[in-house]
């Protein structure tokens, strides 16, 4: 395990943790939970970042679930 | 007139070499010419130049520290290094193109910042690695 996780999160080694993939700047938790490997979702109200289309580009928890609603 | 060099690298030069050459479709040979060209560059302002690389490279190693586990867009670019990047103008564009090439990251808000264009399809937000190509692909018609 990389140095700089060990140190962030201590208890991911005595926890048995494996890093199972590199980090990566192609996509973020959002984008993850959402299904994504190859998007970077977030509200930021630029057009080059992804947000589903018709929610709101405001970092809220009901934007959030929106966003996730948006995919049927 | 040319001259032949055989160097041989360690591993840790050649695979971002090589990875840089896959992206961009050059070999890694061309690659090694094009940045030694860069080193050897005559003297004039050499030294002013190094110094803005190398500030430009300390502000790049503390904003991807900060922000190793950042989600939030509106964190990553607001973040004192990032600015920085911005706020170092043209002076910044040929490193933060040559960042892109090294390793696709968010520079996009920084690049459209400094040039005032955002080359990015709307087909492929969000899409890091193709905005990286979106923006490289507008680098080389501008000759970065």
């Amino acid at each position: 395990m990389k140095a700089y996780l060990k140190q962030a999160f201590p208890n991911l080694e005595t926890e048995g943790c494996q890093e199972t993939s590199p980090a990566s700047a192609k996509y973020n938790c959002i984008a993850w939970a959402a299904g994504k490997q190859n998007q970077w979702w977030w509200p930021y109200q630029h057009p080059a970042y992804f947000w589903p289309e018709g929610v709101n580009r405001v970092v809220t928890l009901d934007a959030f679930f929106q966003a996730f609603a948006a995919m049927g | 007139m040319t001259h032949k060099l055989a160097l041989e690298v360690p591993n840790e030069i050649y695979a971002p070499l090589a990875d840089t050459a896959k992206r961009t479709g050059a070999t890694p040979e061309e690659l090694a010419v094009k940045w030694l060209a860069a080193a050897a560059a005559p003297a004039g302002n050499a030294g002013e130049r190094s110094d803005i690389e190398l500030h430009f490279r300390e502000l790049v190693r503390q904003w991807k520290e900060a922000t190793r586990f950042v989600s939030s867009t509106h964190v990553m670019v607001s973040h004192p290094a990032y600015l920085a990047i911005i706020g170092m103008g043209k002076a910044a564009l040929p490193l933060l193109i040559d960042e892109l090439r090294r390793e696709p990251d968010h520079w996009f808000i920084a690049l459209e910042a400094i040039t005032g264009i955002n080359p990015i399809p709307a087909s492929v937000r969000g899409n890091v690695e193709e905005m990286t190509q979106a923006w490289l692909a507008w680098a080389e018609q501008h000759g970065l």
